[in-house]
């Protein structure tokens, strides 16, 4: 199992990254959304969790995808994604389901992206 | 790495952002209606607040909340508070001044300004034209006969009391109280309402603001109570026996002080049967000790009038010597008409600081 390790002076952060759903950016912090619905804040920028992320694109069966500046997201809990409606649900099916909002031109794009 | 747009998305480990309208497709969306067009373009960042850190999640949700319209409804509100906070700045002062009137007695001067304030109350049309058709009718039933509207008052019954005759001078409605049967004397300090004794009571120097003693001379009882020459006029009391008049230096405040008698000071209104101009300007309900015809009585206007006019009624009375008493709607007084219950007027002291300063002339019986 794939981990993300996030640390810094104070803590660490070891956090299996197929049982992350999205991470949401908030300044210089971001917040990791768990598929067991826990939330964990961390001080590192989503660009900075992106370039992590995207190191360990080849060992995970995850795909993580950057929806907009404030979002990151696993395809593999992608349930709906509605344009129209600026909102995606990000579900497992069994123990959670998150709505997400966005732009309609970031979800049309990944919309576009799941169809092919 | 390349910066993210909002309305691109991008494949964790790609460089390449994708974004949402191919190339070949913009031509075509150009040709949209504008406003069509206009809902297509990119939009505006938002600009997320920092104390939703905790809850990131949900700023997500902010899209729905634009920051222009967040901003102009904080602008909303903060006028909103703005303006109550000033209205129950404006409440608290005027309740403070309104309190302070309540409180203190103030000089004659005084009360004519807070009088003046106070009768600015909105009166409907109706009322207005009610009141207005009362006072009509009353002159048309009195004015033109002020003999016969004064001659009663030198009538002397057998018992003794106060007696009240409502007339009407210039279309100023006033109260004429005369005492029957009954001795004139200065009483200093509150006053027993109770007193069956006392017919007629009505507050007579004015009490200082600043260190609550007595305006101008006073004598009580042959002892100088306090000295000063604020106003003219003066009322003195000489072995029972009642006299107005206008001097700077009455023998009568010496003569007060050795037959132990009483003396105090207030504005003149009529001397010798002329009208004493005063500087004071302001409506007020006004009151008055006069001499007439060698009877003495009370004036008091039942509504508020200006110094001149009220000494120009007293002029148009035959009114030969009048001194001014305290005035306004809050000086304490009360009377007892013949056969009547007790009528009460004003507010007593009760215990305040100034209330030892408080100085009544009454008629005992």
């Amino acid at each position: 199992m794939v981990s993300l390790t996030i640390t810094n002076n104070k803590e660490l952060y070891r956090l299996p990254v197929d049982n992350i759903v999205c991470v949401a950016a908030d300044g210089n912090y971001s917040m990791f959304t768990m598929t067991d619905q826990r939330k964990h804040t961390v001080i590192l920028k989503l660009g900075e969790i992106e370039e992590m992320l995207g190191a360990l694109a080849a060992e995970s069966q995850s795909q993580f995808v950057r929806v907009g500046k404030s979002v990151i997201i696993n395809l593999n809990y992608v349930l709906h994604v509605a344009p129209t409606r600026k909102c995606m649900v990000l579900s497992d099916c069994r123990t959670f389901e998150l709505t997400l909002s966005a732009s309609q031109e970031a979800l049309s794009a990944l919309k576009r992206y799941l169809e092919s | 790495m390349i910066e993210l747009k909002d309305s691109e998305i991008r494949i964790i480990g790609e460089k390449t952002p994708r974004s949402a309208t191919p190339k070949e497709q913009r031509p075509a969306d150009q040709k949209r209606e504008p406003e069509t067009y206009k809902a297509a373009q990119p939009e505006v960042p938002i600009h997320y607040p920092t104390r939703r850190r905790q809850n990131a999640m949900h700023l997500i949700d902010f899209e729905e909340y634009p920051t222009e319209k967040h901003n102009t409804l904080k602008y909303v509100l903060i006028s909103v508070t703005v303006v109550v906070v000033a209205i129950f700045i404006a409440a608290v002062y005027i309740t403070r001044n309104l309190n302070e009137a309540h409180s203190l007695p103030l000089p004659s001067e005084h009360q004519d300004v807070l009088q003046a304030s106070y009768n600015v109350e909105p009166q409907t049309s109706a009322e207005a034209e009610a009141e207005e058709g009362q006072f009509e009718m009353m002159e048309q039933q009195n004015e033109g006969n002020i003999d016969q509207q004064l001659a009663h008052i030198n009538m002397t019954g057998s018992d003794a009391g106060c007696r009240l005759t409502s007339v009407s001078i210039n279309g100023i409605p006033m109260r004429i109280f005369t005492a029957e049967g009954a001795t004139p004397e200065l009483h200093i300090g509150n006053i027993d309402k109770n007193d069956p004794t006392i017919i007629l009571a009505m507050q007579a120097a004015d009490v200082r603001k600043d260190n609550g003693g007595i305006v101008g001379a006073c004598v009580h009882q042959g002892k100088v109570m306090s000295e000063g020459l604020s106003k003219k006029g003066y009322v003195a009391i000489i072995d029972g026996k009642l006299n107005i008049g206008m001097s700077e230096h009455s023998p009568l405040f010496e003569q007060a002080t050795q037959t132990q008698g009483d003396f105090f000071r207030q504005y003149p209104l009529v001397a010798n049967g002329q009208i004493v101009d005063n500087v004071l300007k302001q409506s007020a309900i006004r009151r008055a000790i006069c001499q007439r015809q060698n009877q003495h009585f009370v004036i008091v206007s039942e509504t508020p009038v200006s110094f001149h006019d009220f000494s120009q009624a007293l002029v148009d009375m035959k009114v030969e010597n009048a001194v001014y008493l305290v005035g306004s709607k809050y000086a304490h007084g009360f009377c007892r008409p013949v056969g009547e219950e007790m009528q009460q007027w004003g507010e007593s002291y009760g215990k305040k600081h100034f209330s030892k300063s408080i100085t009544y002339l009454i008629w005992r019986k």
